[in-house]
C-alpha cells in the first residue's frame, strides 16, 4: 500500500487517472498540468509537492516535485516543450495536510474547499470553473488506490 | 450615535414639503439602519389596508452605519416599502456609489410620502434638497435618465425608475448606476407616486467612528480576509455567473422553465465564457475589493452596440439563457440592457417570459394568444419583444406586467405549474439541489421568495459561520439541522440588510461583531449578532403577519418539488412540510397563526409591537 504523497503513490495515482473513464470524458478538452503543494499540519511536518500533467483526459505523468523543481506558468504563457524537469504547471492547488485527506476521502469537495478558503488555486480561473465535473473525477480517482496517510 | 450622521429627510409629495427630521437613536439602537431602521419606521404607519400604489404608502431609501467607510462591500443602501407585487414586506438593496454619496450630501436617508400631480425628481447638493419637474424625463428609459441627470455634473449619483416603474409594472425595479434595486416592485411604488429619479451630490466625505483606531485594524482585518478570498478571486474573474457550469454539474441550474436537470450548452453562458468573450474591464461598487460587476462589450454580431454595457449577473443569465434554453450570451446581454433601461426586475420579468416559453412549448397556449409570438425554446427574439410589451403594457404585455400568476390565471394554469411563492418568481437556486432553499423561497421569508435572505445554497460551500451554530450538513438533507442553518442565515442576513452589506462579503462574525461595535458604539459580540439579527428578521415577520400573511400561504407549487429525471440532484426533492414543521418549530412560531410565542417576543424586545 503506497504512502500518500510519494513516488509510488504518484505512479499509481496516475494509472488510476488513466483507468479512469468517467475523467477521460470529463477532462476530454482539459489541457494544463497541476502542481498541488500539501502544508504540513497534523501528523505530517514537512511541505510536500506534486506534479501532475493532464491533457485531454488523461495523466501524463506524475511526480514528487522540490522547491525548484517546477514553474508555475503566468497566464498566457506557454510552456517550453522541454521534457520535465523542470515542470511547468498552470496551476497550483494547495491546502493543509488535514484537509487534502478529507479530499482524497470524498469528505470536502475541491472546488468547495476553495470557497471556504481550506484551500488556495493559482491559475486561470475560468478553467478551474468550468472543470468542476473533472475535478470531481480526479478526486474520485484516489479513491481508487488503497493510501497509506501520515 | 456614531456611524449614522443623524439627519434623514422627509419629502411630502403631495404637498410639496421637505423637512429634515433626526434619526431616532432608539431604533437604530435596536435595528440598525437600512432595513431594519425603515422596518421598524414602517410597521407603525403601514397597514393590511395601505394600497401599496396609493399616497399612504410609503418609501424609504435608507444607507446603514457603515456607509461611506472602507468597510468592504459597505456602499450599499436599501429601498423599503409595503411591495405592491406581494402585498407584504418590500425591500431591495443595490451597490454602485448612490449610497455613500446621499451620505456625502448630508443624509442618512429619505422617507418618501405622498404623491405628486406631476412627474417630479428630487435633487439633493449637500444638504440643499428640492423638488424638480420632471415633465422632460418622463417616458425615458432609466439608463436615459441617467445620463440627462449626469449632464451639468458626471460625479451626481442618480436612483431612478424607467418606463416600467411609470406604467405600473408590479415588478418594476429602481435602477442606479447601472445596478438595481430589483425586487418587489418597488419601482412601481416610486411611479406611482410620480418621483422618477432621486439626484444626489455632496462634497463632504468624511466617516466617523466610535472608536476610530478600533474601527481602522478591524476594518482593515475585514479587508484582508475579503481580499484574499477565493469568492473575491472567483467573482472578481468571472463575475456573478461564475459557477453557472457548477451548478449545472451540481443540479442547482435552473432549465427549461425548471423541467431539466442539466443542459450541455450551459457553459456557454457561463462566467468562464463571458470572461473570454464580452468582458472588457471589473466595474466594482463603492469600497469593493470583489469587483463582481463587469462591463460588457459586442461589437460584431446582431446584438453590437458601441461603447460598453452592464455585463448580465448570474440570475439574468437564468432568466433569458437556461430558463429558456437560449445560449447566445449576446443576446442576454441585450436582454439586460433592455430590463435596465426599462426599469425591469431580470428575475420576475424574466421568470414570467419564460413561464409564457413554456406553456407555448407544452402546447398550452398558441401564437394567437399572445399577440402572435412564437417563444419556442432556445428562440431569445420574442422575450425581447416581451420584454418591451411589459414595460408598455401593450398588448400581452399588460398581462405579463401583472407578473406570472396573473398569466397563469388568464390561461387556466394551475398555481402548482407556476414557479412562484407568495406571488413572487423564485429566484435560480434550485431547490431540489440546496433543501434549504425550499424555506428561504416560502416559509418566514421576509420579502417574498429570496436567494439572499438565507442563502443555504451559498453558506453550505463552507463560508465561515460556525461562531454562530451553523453547521456543514449534506445539501439534500431536509432535517433539523437544515431548517436551523436556514434561520440562523435568516437572522444573520437580516443583520447584513441592515449595515447594509454584500453577501459575498464573508468575514467571521466575530471580526463584522468588532466592526459594528468600533463604528456605532454599541456593544456588539457574536450574542448580539444574533440577537439583533433576529429582532430584525423577526419584526419583518411581525410586518408581514400584520399585512395579513397566514402560515398557510407559505407553500411551494409542484413544480419546483418535482424529481428532476437528470442531473446532479435527479431523483431528489425535499419533504417540504416536515422542513416547515421544523423551522416553526425551531422559531418558536405557532403553526396556525405564524406569530412568534410571547416569550420570543419578549426576548426580543418586541413584544409590545402584538
Amino acid at each position: 500500500m503506497p504512502k500518500f504523497a510519494t513516488q509510488d503513490w504518484c505512479k499509481e495515482y496516475c494509472a488510476a487517472i488513466n483507468g479512469n473513464e468517467a475523467y477521460a470524458e470529463a477532462a476530454s478538452d482539459w489541457e494544463g498540468d497541476f502542481v498541488f503543494v500539501i502544508h504540513p499540519d497534523g501528523p505530517l511536518d514537512k511541505e510536500l509537492k506534486m506534479w501532475i500533467g493532464l491533457y485531454h483526459g488523461e495523466c501524463t505523468g506524475a511526480s514528487m516535485v522540490e522547491e525548484g523543481e517546477y514553474k508555475i506558468l503566468e497566464k498566457g504563457e506557454e510552456p517550453s516543450g522541454g521534457s520535465p524537469p523542470p515542470y511547468e504547471a498552470e496551476y497550483l492547488y494547495e491546502a493543509n495536510y488535514t484537509d487534502w485527506v478529507k479530499i482524497l476521502k470524498k469528505e470536502l469537495d475541491p472546488i468547495r474547499a476553495l470557497l471556504s478558503g481550506k484551500a488556495k488555486v493559482k491559475g486561470d480561473m475560468a478553467k478551474i470553473m468550468r472543470a468542476t465535473k473533472a475535478a470531481q473525477e480526479l478526486v474520485r480517482s484516489t479513491t481508487l488506490i488503497e493510501t497509506e496517510f501520515y | 450615535m456614531k456611524g449614522f450622521l443623524g439627519k434623514l429627510l422627509e419629502v411630502d409629495l403631495t404637498s410639496q414639503t421637505l423637512t429634515d427630521l433626526e434619526l431616532d437613536e432608539s431604533i437604530a439602537e435596536k435595528f440598525l439602519g437600512a432595513a431594519g431602521y425603515s422596518v421598524r419606521y414602517l410597521y407603525d404607519k403601514i397597514d393590511k389596508d395601505t394600497d401599496p400604489l396609493g399616497p399612504q404608502n410609503i418609501l424609504m431609501f435608507m444607507t446603514g452605519p457603515l456607509c461611506g467607510s472602507n468597510v468592504p462591500t459597505s456602499g450599499r443602501f436599501t429601498v423599503c416599502a409595503k411591495s405592491p407585487y406581494t402585498g407584504i414586506w418590500g425591500e431591495a438593496n443595490c451597490g454602485g456609489y448612490f449610497g455613500p454619496e446621499l451620505k456625502k450630501a448630508g443624509y442618512d436617508g429619505i422617507i418618501i410620502k405622498g404623491a405628486a400631480e406631476k412627474p417630479l425628481y428630487l435633487e439633493i447638493i449637500d444638504g440643499n434638497a428640492e423638488l424638480k419637474d420632471a415633465s422632460n424625463l418622463w417616458g425615458k428609459g432609466a439608463l436615459e435618465t441617467h445620463d440627462i441627470l449626469k449632464e451639468s455634473d458626471s460625479l451626481t449619483r442618480i436612483a431612478c425608475i424607467g418606463q416600467a416603474g411609470e406604467n405600473l409594472v408590479k415588478f418594476a425595479n429602481i435602477v442606479s448606476e447601472d445596478k438595481v434595486a430589483g425586487r418587489t416592485g418597488l419601482g412601481a411604488v416610486m411611479g406611482s407616486k410620480k418621483l422618477k429619479a432621486v439626484a444626489v451630490r455632496g462634497s463632504k466625505r468624511s466617516y466617523n467612528a466610535a472608536d476610530p483606531e478600533a474601527f481602522k485594524a478591524a476594518a482593515k482585518e475585514m479587508v484582508d480576509m475579503v481580499t484574499n478570498s477565493f469568492t473575491t478571486q472567483m467573482f472578481g474573474a468571472l463575475g456573478t455567473p461564475a459557477a453557472v457550469d457548477k451548478y449545472n454539474v451540481e443540479g442547482e441550474l435552473p432549465i427549461k422553465y425548471w423541467t431539466q436537470g442539466e443542459w450541455d450548452n450551459a457553459y456557454n453562458i457561463s462566467g468562464a465564457t463571458a470572461s473570454g468573450t464580452i468582458f472588457s474591464r471589473q466595474y466594482p461598487c463603492f469600497a469593493c475589493p470583489i469587483g463582481c460587476a463587469h462591463k460588457a462589450s459586442v461589437t460584431e454580431g446582431k446584438y453590437a452596440f458601441e461603447g460598453e454595457r452592464e455585463s448580465p449577473e448570474y440570475e439574468t443569465i437564468v432568466s433569458f439563457g437556461s430558463l429558456i434554453l437560449n445560449d447566445d450570451l449576446e443576446s442576454i446581454v441585450q436582454a439586460n440592457y433592455l430590463c435596465n433601461q426599462y426599469g425591469i426586475d431580470t428575475i420576475s420579468g424574466g421568470s414570467t417570459i419564460a413561464f409564457v416559453y413554456y406553456l407555448y412549448n407544452e402546447g398550452t397556449i398558441s401564437a394567437d394568444d399572445i399577440d402572435g409570438l412564437e417563444p419556442e425554446w432556445g428562440k431569445i427574439e420574442p422575450a425581447l419583444e416581451m420584454i418591451k410589451k411589459i414595460a408598455s403594457r401593450e398588448g400581452i404585455g399588460d398581462i405579463l406586467a401583472e407578473g406570472s400568476d396573473a398569466v397563469g390565471k388568464k390561461f387556466g394554469i394551475s398555481q402548482d405549474e407556476i414557479a412562484t411563492a407568495l406571488g413572487q418568481e423564485v429566484p435560480y437556486h434550485d431547490l431540489r439541489s440546496a433543501f434549504g432553499m425550499a424555506l428561504a423561497y416560502s416559509v418566514g421569508t421576509t420579502r417574498g421568495p429570496c436567494h439572499c435572505a438565507s442563502d443555504v445554497y451559498l453558506a453550505l460551500l463552507g463560508l465561515p459561520l460556525e461562531d454562530l451554530g451553523f453547521e456543514q450538513v449534506d445539501r439534500f438533507s431536509d432535517g433539523e439541522i437544515m431548517a436551523k442553518d436556514t434561520a440562523i442565515l435568516y437572522d444573520y442576513r437580516a443583520l447584513y440588510n441592515s449595515l447594509v452589506i454584500c453577501l459575498f462579503c464573508s468575514p467571521e462574525p466575530k471580526n463584522l461583531a468588532d466592526v459594528i461595535e468600533s463604528a456605532t458604539g454599541i456593544n456588539f459580540d457574536i450574542e448580539q449578532i444574533k440577537k439583533t439579527g433576529e429582532r430584525i428578521y423577526t419584526i419583518k415577520r411581525l410586518f408581514n403577519l400584520k399585512m395579513g400573511l397566514t402560515p398557510n400561504e407559505e407553500k411551494l407549487p409542484e413544480i419546483l418539488l418535482r424529481p428532476l429525471e437528470e442531473g446532479g440532484s435527479a431523483g431528489k426533492s425535499p419533504d417540504f412540510e416536515k422542513l416547515k414543521k421544523l423551522f416553526f418549530e425551531i422559531r418558536d412560531w405557532d403553526l396556525n397563526t405564524g406569530y412568534p410565542s410571547n416569550e420570543k417576543l419578549k426576548e426580543l424586545e418586541l413584544d409590545h409591537l402584538v
